[in-house]
């Protein structure tokens, strides 16, 4: 792999090759410039050293050693202020650093002080870039702490800085260094300019590029669009591992734990290397570098990855001349502030550091929490004497809790535990689960109920043999009591069984929304039958097909179904009016039902394009209905809506737990199903106490002022990512379900409090009888808190898809975690994460996430941050792809209240600005009076109206410029965002730009009109083009004020 | 976050059709324990071989007891 082309003898480093007047910037300096442009506030690019001194101090002889080791060094004297958007260096031939002492009660508080001073931001405008500080614990206790700016001096250079002080302390009157960092800054700008290091530059595009932009962990907090780079760390203790690579088994298994955490193969860290050559390893600088080790953890045994990895590691390095932040310019898809370009996860190994030593004092280095990280995580190891080694994960405190951390921990010690015990397994097979997350996830899903030995109509007909007067089914104006209930549906069943339906017999239900159709469903299942729903209204050639499929002998029916439907079915067609039907006897048909007998068949829509018929048994639909009565005590005296469509597997769910309570089941008429409204309207009239609805109709209850005053008690909800939390005002609870028509209706439910942090509604526990395991793609659980594909297991799984035997063999795998001999597990297809509190998120489909100029985004994201805004009502964001350029669309129905008139992309932008990276922030918006819905009341997404093509609608009207240089600017806008008709009170954001598009902007300011001063920020801080022209310009009278016309008067 | 589809799932890795005492079918990792109560049916096989073998061989796709029981009392078959 490596070229011999890549790897040139390097020039000789000329000492004073830099003459002082024009220092130049390493383009490492320069990434560090930017950042602190970035992020003044910030302690980004600061390292700490610190060191306990015991015995006799003279703070002055120590000031005079640190200004002796100062002046040696031009590095630590120069200050790099910005001039033009440009920083430039400035050396002073003498720089006053000062020791301040700060006394502090013992020396574990001394280390804690040194940490928060550390954290105090640099002014690199103004310098010193190097501050030191004593916390002085005791007249012979001191620690010496040292911070530097990384555009001055790394931490190997840090820890050599005391070295060379205590040894100035000593006595040793040390020359200057030669050459210096500023030399090594010229000898490597030549060197890569001679074309030398153009074949390890090619090296590095080729081999990263089809990287993915970012290696996404799962984090606990959204992640800002502006990191703070403030860093947290969790230290621990790894014990010698009987594994014969040392470190690069250490790097190993932090690949694949990062494989296993963010469920991708291929990974790749960023390793700290120490840049430092042979000419200059006395300067002092910022040398340390990164290389990047992208490695595919799939395949092969741990032993056979190490070898991998460790070749891996010497190309990377053996191409590691050419600086990594040039590579970022040239590769990083986008400058996106929200994290480090190219990789997000670091990995160092601390080497043995120079031992400083004072006289008649013991010196020793105190390692203190880090000031701040680049990196999303970064693992830092170091050996022991003993074999074993001291790590350290530093984390980003914006994405982690430390909680989080600890846990990865715990399953990276897991792994390299079990690959130690056996190297030569697959990877795949390395245990990562701790156990103690093992034991938390048995624990939670530790559901058992029992479950009574009888089928649901069963416990529906013992309910009316006890009390037959009591209303059973109202339908608008129909309704029957329990005992007309059980003999209509016996009268049906009798037909059916003369027809020879028995146990494990299909029969199509076509009936209207009614009372009949609860009666339908009683006598298929009393008949011994299963129900196979089919909708009056959907296409024939769809209800035809599933008869065919579903293997239906008999179709129940009604007279007012028309001819044109029922004759084309092809089926033997039993009316459930005709007298062949009421003629029958009303008492209870002798069958033998078993669990295993099919209870109903459901079909649901097949990615591929061809429904599949799910088979629900009759144990399965019965542990439904026990959870449910156990969960949420239905009475007599409830009233519970029957809102779903027959054909989703929610009725179910609706008609079985009610009628076996011996609740009343109030079924809504079509009108009542019209609008939202016509739902609310039915809710308060029939006095519903417990009803489900799909998300967004509950969500639209949320916010109906007539929630407050109804009879429901019980909101139940699900079939849709539930992405609002409910007002604490209201008066009835909501639980939020989860579950695929394969496990019977419903795998896990969850009350939903009313508020919540910055993520979603959680989907809730597993329900009875029922476990839920997060696995990765070979089947091993993966740790809480890491995300992967949820399984479900137990009694409530279906038998499979009807005469489709290689999808039900793919999606109902054995199931290896229960005990239960011959157990099935279903394999969701949704991707989930348990939390810590033992309650499961749903994090989306598998297969629908979006990409955007290479980012993955998940859009429920985007959407559930757009909810949080009080004007917003409904929310949904597609990427869409009709200009041919490939862009994220926000729709959003605006609040009642809020309006459509007020509410602005400019008020949503700056909404999700605050939460979200820029990429993540819709580039065009679209508002809508209502969000086009289909028959099961989910959003269409298909039938969403394409975004305007040409200038958006933008809360401003159109104003052209009347300057030059804002007509400068209006061009250099319209190439750069590719829109036309910019006007000077547009915000750049609004019309597409983000902050890729924003450098591209400075860049062209600069060179079209060479301001005074410009950076990236002001692009951020003036998004109008009129307010950057009067930033740029100020006294410029020709200049308008910012305010905008209230017209579009002067459009022209 | 990926999860992988059928194409990706290691068409390398082995994998053996599994039988319950159901006679329900599936496929498992060639080289992993079997869960209790199934058993291996046949060679160790790519994935989608595995599923092919199903396709053709799981023709009366009922649990076996329900299967057993019918035997006694016939219904309607389409």
């Amino acid at each position: 792999m490596v070229k011999d082309s890549a790897k040139p003898n390097p020039p000789p480093l000329v000492a004073g090759a830099a003459d002082g007047s024009d220092v130049p910037l390493s383009p490492r300096q320069k990434r560090w410039w930017f950042l602190g442009q970035v992020r003044p506030d910030s302690p980004v690019g600061t390292t700490v050293v610190a060191y306990r001194i015991r015995g006799p101090l003279h703070v002055e002889r120590l000031i005079t050693a640190v200004q002796a080791v100062v002046s040696r060094h031009t590095v630590l004297r120069t200050r790099f202020p910005g001039v033009v958007g440009r920083p430039r260096p400035t050396v002073a031939d003498t720089v006053d650093v000062q020791v301040p002492v700060h006394d502090v009660t013992d020396e574990a508080q001394a280390a804690d002080a040194a940490a928060r001073w550390g954290r105090e931001p640099f002014d690199v405008g103004r310098g010193p870039l190097l501050r030191c500080a004593l916390f002085r614990s005791g007249a012979r206790d001191h620690l010496l702490a040292v911070a530097v700016h990384q555009l001055a001096a790394d931490e190997q250079s840090a820890a050599q800085f005391v070295t060379e002080v205590c040894a100035r302390y000593g006595g040793d009157p040390a020359a200057a260094p030669s050459p210096q960092y500023a030399d090594y800054v010229v000898w490597q700008r030549d060197w890569l300019a001679s074309g030398a290091l153009d074949g390890q530059r090619e090296y590095w595009r080729q081999r990263l590029a089809d990287a993915p932009a970012a290696l996404e962990l799962p984090t606990d907090h959204t992640r800002p669009a502006l990191s703070s780079f403030a860093a947290g760390r969790h230290r621990f203790a790894i014990p010698e591992l009987a594994l014969s690579s040392g470190a690069t088994a250490l790097l190993t298994g932090f690949l694949l734990l990062l494989a296993r955490y963010t469920g991708r193969d291929d990974v790749q860290v960023g390793l700290h290397t120490d840049g430092r050559y042979a000419d200059v390893d006395t300067a002092i600088g910022p040398f340390a570098g990164t290389v990047v080790v992208r490695a595919d953890c799939v395949a092969g045994s741990f032993a056979e990855l190490s070898e991998r990895v460790a070749a891996l590691v010497t190309e990377a390095t053996g191409h590691g001349d050419v600086p990594f932040e040039q590579l970022v310019e040239e590769l990083a898809p986008a400058r996106d502030l929200s994290r480090n370009p190219v990789v997000q996860v670091g990995f160092g190994i601390s080497g043995p550091d120079a031992t400083p030593t004072l006289p008649e004092a013991s010196v020793e280095r105190v390692d203190v929490a880090p000031a701040a990280t680049l990196m999303d995580i970064e693992l830092r190891v170091a050996p022991r004497a003993d074999g074993g080694w001291d790590g350290e994960l530093r984390y980003a405190t914006d994405l982690f809790a430390p909680a989080t951390v600890a846990r990865m921990v715990g399953a990276y010690l897991r792994l390299l535990a079990a690959a130690a015990a056996d190297p030569h397994a697959p990877v795949s097979r390395l245990e990562l689960l701790p156990d103690t997350d093992r034991h938390q996830i048995a624990q939670w899903n530790a559901t058992a109920l029992p479950v009574p030995e009888r089928t649901v109509h069963e416990l529906v007909d013992a309910r009316a043999v006890a009390a037959p007067d009591a209303t059973a089914v109202v339908c608008g104006p129909d309704s029957l009591t329990y005992g007309e209930l059980r003999t209509r549906a016996n009268q049906l069943a009798h037909a059916l069984r003369a027809r020879g339906v028995g146990p494990d017999s299909v029969v199509g239900l076509c009936l209207p929304r009614g009372v009949d159709m609860v009666v339908g469903v009683l006598g298929i299942l009393a008949a011994g039958g299963a129900y196979l729903p089919l909708h009056p209204d959907d296409p024939v050639d769809r209800l035809v097909f599933m008869v065919d499929d579903g293997g239906a002998g008999v179709v129940v029916t009604h007279s007012a179904v028309p001819e044109e439907v029922v004759g084309k079915l092809g089926r033997e067609i039993v009316r459930i009016d005709s007298a062949d039907v009421t003629g029958q006897p009303g008492d209870t048909p002798a069958v033998a039902v078993r669990p295993e007998n099919a209870a109903y068949v459901i079909y649901t829509s097949g990615s591929t394009g061809r429904p599949k018929g799910v088979c629900v048994p009759h144990g399965g639909y019965a542990n439904l209905v026990a959870w449910h009565l156990d969960q949420y005590r239905l009475g007599e005296g409830d009233r519970c809506g029957q809102f779903s469509r027959i054909t989703f597997d929610a009725s179910a769910w609706e008609i079985g737990p009610a009628l076996a309570a011996g609740a009343t089941l109030v079924v809504a008429p079509d009108e009542a199903r019209a609008t939202s409204d016509t739902v609310v309207e039915w809710l308060a009239a029939e006095r519903i106490t417990v009803t489900f609805l799909p998300v967004q109709l509950a969500e639209r209850l949320f916010r109906d002022p007539r929630a407050a005053d109804m009879s429901l008690r019980l909101l139940l909800t699900g079939s849709d990512r539930l992405m609002q939390y409910p007002p604490a005002s209201l008066p009835f609870e909501v639980v939020n379900h989860y579950g695929p028509t394969e496990c019977s209706v419903i795998s896990t439910a969850g009350r939903v409090p009313g508020t919540g942090g910055d993520r979603p509604p959680s989907i809730g526990t597993p329900v009875a009888n029922t476990e839920i395991h997060v696995l990765d793609p070979y089947l091993n659980p993966v740790p809480v808190g890491a995300p992967g594909e949820i399984y479900v297991g137990g009694r409530s799984i279906g038998r499979g898809y009807l005469n489709r035997p290689g999808p039900t063999a793919e999606q109902f795998p054995p199931d290896p975690f229960s005990g239960r001999p011959g157990g099935r597990l279903y394999r969701t297809g949704d991707l989930g994460r348990w939390t810590p509190d033992g309650v499961l998120e749903f994090l989306g489909r598998g297969d629908n996430q979006v990409k955007i100029r290479g980012y993955r985004i998940e859009c429920g994201e985007i959407e559930s941050c757009l909810l949080a805004h009080p004007q917003v009502a409904e929310a949904v964001v597609v990427v869409r792809d009709d200009s041919g350029d490939k862009r994220l669309v926000g729709y959003v129905v605006p609040t009642a209240d809020g309006g459509e008139a007020t509410t602005t992309a400019a008020a949503l932008r700056a909404h999700l600005l605050r939460q979200l990276p820029d990429y993540m922030v819709p580039a065009s918006w679209v508002m809508l009076a209502e969000l086009p819905k289909n028959a099961s009341a989910k959003v269409d997404r298909r039938a969403l109206p394409p975004p305007r093509p040409a200038r958006p609608e933008l809360e401003s009207p159109y104003a052209a410029p009347r300057t030059a240089v804002e007509r400068t600017l209006v061009a250099i806008w319209s190439e750069v965002l590719g829109v036309d008709g910019v006007g000077v009170y547009d915000n750049f954001f609004e019309l597409g730009g983000h902050s890729l598009l924003a450098t591209k902007i400075v860049g062209m300011i600069e060179r079209d009109l060479a301001p005074d001063e410009i950076d990236l920020r002001a692009v951020f801080e003036y998004p109008t083009i009129a307010e950057l022209a009067a930033s740029l310009a100020p006294d410029d009278t020709t200049v308008p004020s910012r305010t905008a016309p209230a017209t579009a008067a002067d459009k022209e | 976050m990926t999860v992988p589809t059928d194409q990706d799932a290691a068409d390398t890795t082995p994998y053996v059709v599994v039988r319950n005492h159901e006679d329900q079918y599936s496929i498992w990792i060639a080289d992993r324990a079997l869960p209790a109560g199934w058993e291996a049916v046949g060679e160790a096989r790519p994935r989608q071989d595995c599923l092919a073998w199903i396709e053709e061989n799981w023709t009366d796709m009922r649990p076996r007891s329900v299967r057993e029981r019918a035997a006694d009392a016939p219904t309607i078959a389409s």
